[in-house]
């Protein structure tokens, strides 16, 4: 097992009050799976990300890679990351920003410039290694995004809505790579909305709805039951059922 | 850059035709003004601006997560250091010369000047580095700094001022003040630029003494600076 997340809770105050954003979540990412996490808007899904990340505190609950507990707000230097909406320093050619972002990923070992070159090859951007990020399109983004995520060659990818804002093109093109990423036996783990891609992706599934884990599983065992033979009916089901 | 010292430029050959044999002090005085000036600017608008903009593309989670917070917060100040070092220094050759050829007067104790303008907007950067720790927004740290500029500078008169008050009040009055005096930047230390243009000398203890203030300062700031980020969720 790669990522093992117990019982972890996130509760803050807002002006509504108390608000429980992730109840008891649980998770487990074995080596070499893609496991997406499912859920509506406001489900949890980038808090539970985040508190993998160390970006928030958990109010409870305990985070280990590989076995080491992981404390919050220290690095993650093991796990590859692409948040949400993320957009790359426009000032820089994608080389140099790519070799930026392998200095970091080998701050206590040594950088390799090849790696840049690798990286490049892997998302498809040798072409335009030296156009500045500002004049790529928002796939061509998302590929530079994909690949520091690569840097350092992390044991674990976690990625947050890889897809969001893409249009068929740039969506197929990044379902492709994770695919091939899948291929070649890299352990993913990502959040997404959007039913097909997970499908076409995940080896299992987590189903996240009002801060709590609803479903844990295969397709196949989802589809069952909910004894649907459509990951959006079966989503449907889950959801409202949990409304209900 | 390029635009503050050709327009100082243009204002240095109007104002020798005004300042009555004066034309070195004014091109002095006015010249370490706009460098003050600029700096601050640099600060606000390439330092502290980045720092947002970098949050609002979500490139800041990439970046610490894989550095300690703490490490990115002193990059940061270094690399606003480094624009603030070379701002002022070409801006302060660029006054140097204007006053040789111009004023006709050599004067390279307005290096010294240019010196003490980067110790206080490094500091100035320090602060605004603890502001973003902090959460503030862009709009409000920048007013802070602003305010933390201006007030630093008020700093000799005020403390008089509330001295000559306490007086007139009690002793716990008058150690408050002292205790602000010490926790509150004083940027007065900084500031050579009226004993410059008279030609006063410089003591050099109060150049120690103020480098010394600057690194105590600043160490603390940024020390604070990453003990907030680190408790904060981001």
């Amino acid at each position: 097992m790669i990522l093992e997340v117990n019982s972890l809770n996130k509760q803050y105050t807002s002006k509504e009050g108390k608000v429980h954003a992730l109840k008891n979540f649980d998770l487990q990412v074995e080596k070499g799976e893609i496991l997406g996490l499912l859920g509506p808007n406001g489900a949890g899904k980038t808090t539970a990300v985040k508190l993998i990340m160390g970006f928030l505190h958990p109010s409870g609950g305990d985070i280990r890679l590989a076995g080491q507990v992981l404390k919050p707000s220290d690095p993650r230097m093991q796990i590859g990351y692409l948040p949400e909406s993320f957009r790359p320093n426009p000032n820089l050619s994608v080389k140099e920003y790519l070799t930026f972002q392998c200095r970091l990923a080998h701050r206590n070992g040594r950088f390799v410039p090849e790696e840049v070159n690798t990286l490049l090859s892997l998302v498809g951007m040798e072409r335009f290694k030296n156009r500045r990020i500002s004049n790529l399109s928002k796939g061509m983004g998302q590929r530079v995004g994909l690949a520091q995520a690569f840097a350092g060659d992390p044991s674990i990818l976690i990625l947050d809505e890889p897809t969001s804002g893409l249009d068929p093109l740039g969506k197929g093109d990044v379902i492709q790579l994770l695919l091939d990423m899948k291929a070649g036996g890299k352990t993913i783990f990502f959040c997404s909305h959007i039913l097909s891609e997970v499908e076409r992706l995940c080896d299992r599934i987590g189903i996240l709805n009002e801060g709590e884990i609803k479903f844990m599983g295969t397709v196949a065992a989802f589809f069952e039951k909910w004894q649907v033979n459509n990951l959006e009916q079966a989503f449907r089901q889950e959801v409202l059922c949990g409304q209900s | 850059m390029l635009i503050f010292l050709a327009l100082f430029l243009m204002f240095c050959v109007y104002i020798s035709s005004l300042s009555l044999g004066t034309v070195a002090r004014v091109i002095e005085n006015t010249g370490m003004l706009g460098i003050t000036l600029s700096c601050l600017l640099v600060t606000i608008l390439f330092g502290l601006y980045a720092l947002y903009q970098e949050r609002e593309r979500n490139e800041l989670y990439v970046i610490i997560n894989r550095m300690p917070r703490g490490h990115y917060l002193i990059g940061r100040f270094l690399g606003t250091s480094y624009t603030v070092i070379i701002f002022s220094t070409l801006m302060g050759i660029g006054v140097f010369v204007l006053t040789w050829l111009i004023g006709q007067k050599f004067a390279p104790e307005l290096f010294f000047a240019v010196y003490m303008d980067i110790l206080e907007f490094t500091l100035l950067t320090a602060f605004g580095l603890l502001f973003y720790a902090l959460g503030l927004t862009f709009a409000l740290n920048a007013f802070l700094c602003i305010a933390v500029f201006v007030l630093g500078h008020s700093f000799d008169e005020a403390i008089l001022s509330f001295i000559g008050l306490g007086q007139f009040g009690s002793q716990g009055h008058k150690i408050f003040i002292e205790i602000v005096s010490y926790l509150f930047p004083n940027f007065d230390m900084f500031n050579f630029r009226l004993d410059i243009v008279h030609g006063a000398s410089i003591p050099i203890d109060k150049f120690f003494y103020a480098s010394t203030y600057w690194l105590f300062y600043v160490t603390a700031v940024l020390t604070l600076s990453a003990m907030v980020m680190n408790r904060k969720d981001i």
